[in-house]
């Protein structure tokens, strides 16, 4: 199938009244301030894409920047999160903190929110985990990194319902070869499930509540568990 | 249809959908999204998602499987009640219509392909999982993951009896069929020719082949080859 890019024409810009979304202010179909980004040089908004079609890596790089909004690509679908709240993002940036000073600075990379290339095929699949370790390349400048580099990703899961982490991802990302992949889940009390990648399957590692340490590349990994919640 | 159609205005996402929600939603707030206009709207882990429409081959495969189904559920349930000699209640079916899977804080709903249950016909709200005895995907090459594992789980998790899998690949089409057992969904049948099946202690015989294939759809009209497959005076 051949099919045009995104372009940034087909981005629909619409005022910023929306009749049906006027009636019930808590609501949340409504809140057009919050719920689109507001370009500053014409003060219109412009409605986050929801195409009617599958993607290809193509059209998901065309797509045009939203702050508002977590993406993903998922089987060429693209899936639109809302922002991670306040604790989630306390705590990744918590588990940064701890693990990369214990990493090699030349060596590996702790990364937030990036991309991970999945499957770059028909019907391509990008995920952005919470966290991810990779190689350091010097004065890497790429958007994205393919799952094969990747030693270990990480997911932040809250609340205690959610299971797309447990069931979705942990299966993409046995099948995509990621070494270890750590799941955390905030509620009280936080606790990590660490596992590792033993003959295509992923089998627990480490788990626990407070410290909880691995043996990453010859070195111990440690990451205090207690310390991330607030 | 044309399969070479370009992204155009009109298929980039119309008012009054709008923009998605900045979080995730309650069921309540579910129940208040606006018309959708003609998108299949799914909820997962109160993440709103906006469904990319399927493609023609998924749509024919579709329908087909339903009136194949359809046609089990007549003969069947006309067994049936000739074997009860009362009057049997009948089952219903409903393709993409939404079934709530776990209705906790952050709710699950999902819109499977065809929804067969038994009981008064659901109404316009979303179909009571408790209420399904049978959910059907038509998987297409590459959403193979949603539907063989991340649904199959939700499925498994919203107690639904039955799930089969009709897996599309060109001209070929597998059907597979899991019933729950102790909780956990165990493949009953897999086949791409003709599978037979029991669902709810009713025998149900698919024609996989008409899936994808108009001849052998034609063919089994023109026969009645499905609808008559099992006689029903000798089942009772």
């Amino acid at each position: 199938m051949t099919a045009e890019p995104l372009t940034e024409s087909m981005v629909r810009t619409v005022k910023t009244s929306v009749p049906w979304l006027e009636e019930t202010p808590p609501d949340p179909w409504i809140g057009t301030s919050e719920l689109a980004v507001v370009t500053p040089t014409e003060g219109r908004i412009m409605t986050t894409p929801r195409p009617d079609r599958l993607l290809t890596l193509a059209d998901w790089d065309a797509l045009p920047e939203d702050n508002s909004r977590r993406y993903e690509l998922v089987e060429g679908e693209l899936h639109i999160m809302p922002r991670p709240a306040i604790n989630h993002q306390a705590a990744s940036l918590r588990i940064g903190i701890q693990l990369q000073p214990q990493l090699q600075e030349d060596r590996w990379l702790v990364l937030p929110d990036s991309e991970v290339v999945i499957n770059s095929h028909h019907r391509p699949t990008i995920r952005v985990p919470d966290l991810a370790v990779i190689p350091v390349k010097p004065g890497d400048r790429r958007p994205r990194f393919d799952a094969s580099e990747a030693a270990l990703v990480l997911e932040i899961i809250s609340p205690s319902s959610v299971h797309a982490d447990r069931m979705t991802k942990y299966d993409e990302y046995e099948k995509a070869g990621i070494g270890r992949y750590w799941i955390i889940n905030l509620d009280d009390p936080a606790t990590l499930t660490a596992y590792r990648l033993v003959d295509g399957k992923y089998e627990i590692e480490a788990a626990g509540t407070g410290p909880v340490t691995i043996e990453f590349e010859g070195q111990p990994l440690t990451l205090n568990v207690g310390k991330l919640t607030f | 249809m044309n399969a070479e159609r370009t992204l155009t205005q009109a298929m980039v996402d119309e008012p009054p959908l709008g923009p998605p929600p900045d979080r995730r939603l309650t069921l309540s707030e579910w129940n208040a999204r606006p018309d959708p206009g003609g998108r299949i709207c799914e909820l997962v882990d109160g993440v709103f998602e906006v469904r990319t429409s399927p493609s023609a081959a998924h749509q024919v495969a579709l329908v087909e499987l339903a009136c194949q189904l359809r046609e089990n559920q007549i003969r069947e349930g006309q067994a049936r009640e000739s074997r009860l000699s009362g009057e049997y209640d009948g089952w219903w079916l409903v393709p993409n219509a939404t079934v709530v899977l776990d209705d906790g804080p952050t709710p699950t709903v999902r819109a499977p392909d065809v929804l067969v249950g038994i009981g008064p016909d659901p109404g316009e709200r979303d179909v009571a999982a408790a209420n399904v005895v049978l959910a059907v995907e038509v998987s297409e090459n590459g959403s193979r993951r949603l539907d063989a594992w991340t649904k199959f789980r939700e499925y498994e998790r919203a107690v639904i009896p039955s799930y089969w899998i009709a897996a599309l690949d060109g001209e070929s089409a597998t059907l597979t069929t899991y019933r729950l057992i102790d909780g956990t969904y165990r493949m009953v049948t897999t086949g791409s020719e003709v599978v037979t099946v029991s669902v709810d202690g009713l025998e149900f015989t698919i024609d996989v082949i008409a899936l994808v294939s108009p001849q052998r759809r034609h063919a089994n009209r023109k026969s009645g080859a499905i609808l008559t497959r099992t006689d029903i005076g000798a089942r009772t």
